[in-house]
């Protein structure tokens, strides 16, 4: 329902905020090919995300996309180590299992949550489950992050470690990095770019860095 | 007033409230802070009866509801709104059937009249023209958060229990039902209990605060008091306003 020109370079964090309803979860659903926008093109690098004549997303650039759910959307049926494998299972087929298992623990060590492995995602906290939503998208090592709101519902204190974490999981990723938020505290912290949607489009809001 | 009185309750081997005592006035607009876990949803539920207390005493004015049966819990969920953490909104309904879960045998002019009032008081008036054609799915999260909220309002309860009313709003919604939660409680004398993570808020809206860890209140004030607070968790929760 709104039309966004936009034309971002990384590796960095953007920060895209704005009104309930306004669209900022379409608008990242649409850039992390989670929607198929009704118009328009959404162009990575050289390479468009929706190919013409075909209804599904061009499978090279899917899979250097990673998204991170409001909701987490983790497995409930799995541990959380396998909550990391699978999605790295289908991704890396390639990959042998012994060392798939090392890197998923590494990750859940990376997170602090080395102690979890055999754990149902029921059984972890609000901030854990996050923390585990945030491994099982980075371990896959996307070039696009997408992240919906990673600290909302979070209590001030788990809000502040989710946001720092990211900060330096991030830190050791070039990637080009979007994060939708309503917190402002925590949009500070993550960057300089903060992006406020609007009715009449997309608007850079602060960019101290470029100032 | 609302009273729990030494209340404990365990989920299997957790305990989640330890021993909670607090006393909340009528008319006062109160919240309840604290770390996820923490037993602050857990309290909001006991109110309605959707949870049981293993031991302890729990008041609501002059009734002591902790082993009310069903039929007796009937006139206290006619007394408490509980807007609930996520939307629950019923998917399969559309906008007007969800509005009106609560006032189905309200006549269906007066319906007319109340629905775009409450919709006003949580900043979506613009959509009533449309209550009929569409479903909860096609509103935002946050959009979805206000509608439950004006759908908790419609029946006009005494007390108002929200749990983290706020959560995934923008600070111009957030601020809107903030200021609701005063208005409703100061004109119209309501009691409200607020679960919230919203800390700059809540210090503009409340009457007085609880920080509530590991299922017992450890701090309570007004807000003056409560920013005075020496309490390490008070002062962890309000860094980011020092900043």
């Amino acid at each position: 329902m709104f039309n966004v020109d936009l034309d971002w370079k990384g590796p960095g964090i953007k920060v895209l905020m704005g009104e309930s309803g306004v669209g900022k979860s379409t608008l990242l659903k649409s850039l992390g090919g989670v929607w198929k926008p009704q118009s328009g093109k959404l162009i990575f690098g050289e390479e468009r995300l929706w190919l013409r004549g075909r209804f599904n997303q061009n499978p090279k650039l899917l899979a250097r996309m990673g998204f991170c759910f409001q909701n987490n959307a983790l497995f409930n049926s799995m541990t959380c180590l396998e909550n990391l494998c699978f999605p790295h299972r289908q991704r890396f087929a390639e990959v042998a299992e012994g060392k798939r298992l090392n890197l998923a623990m590494e990750w859940l060590e990376k997170v602090g949550l080395g102690h979890t492995r055999d754990l149902l995602p029921h059984e972890l906290s609000g901030g854990m489950q996050k923390r585990l939503s945030l491994a099982r998208t980075l371990i896959l090592q996307p070039d696009y992050l997408f992240f919906d709101d990673p600290t909302a519902g979070l209590d001030p204190i788990t809000s502040r470690q989710i946001a720092k974490l990211l900060i330096s999981l991030l830190d050791n990723h070039p990637a080009l990095s979007v994060i939708v938020t309503n917190d402002q505290d925590r949009a500070k912290e993550w960057s300089h770019e903060i992006y406020e949607l609007e009715n009449g489009g997309l608007h850079l809001k602060s960019s101290e860095a470029n100032s | 007033m609302i009273r729990f009185k030494d209340v404990k309750k365990s989920f299997g081997t957790k305990e989640v409230l330890r021993g909670m005592s607090v006393e909340i006035k009528t008319g006062e607009v109160f919240f309840v802070l604290g770390c996820s876990g923490t037993g602050k949803s857990v309290m909001l539920k006991h109110l309605v009866g959707l949870l049981e207390p293993d031991s302890g005493e729990i008041w609501v004015d002059d009734d002591e509801i902790s082993r009310f049966t069903e039929a007796q819990f009937e006139n206290i969920r006619k007394k408490c709104g509980l807007v609930f953490q996520l939307p629950a909104l019923v998917d399969s309904r559309n906008l007007y059937e969800n509005l009106t879960l609560g006032i189905r045998q309200m006549p269906f002019a007066q319906q007319q009249i109340v629905i775009p009032k409450a919709l006003q008081d949580v900043g979506m008036e613009k959509i009533f023209p449309e209550i009929f054609d569409r479903y909860p799915p096609s509103l935002s999260y946050g959009e979805q958060k206000r509608l439950a909220l004006a759908r908790t309002l419609l029946p006009d309860p005494e007390i108002l229990l929200y749990d983290e009313p706020t959560t995934g709003l923008d600070n111009k919604n957030a601020l809107l039902i903030h200021d609701l939660i005063k208005s409703i409680s100061k004109h119209r004398n309501k009691t409200s209990i607020v679960v919230s993570h919203d800390m700059r808020n809540a210090l503009a809206t409340a009457d007085r605060l609880a920080v509530v860890d590991a299922g017992r209140v450890i701090d309570l004030g007004t807000p003056d008091e409560i920013m005075a607070s020496k309490v390490e968790l008070t002062r962890s929760f309000l860094e980011d306003l020092r900043e």
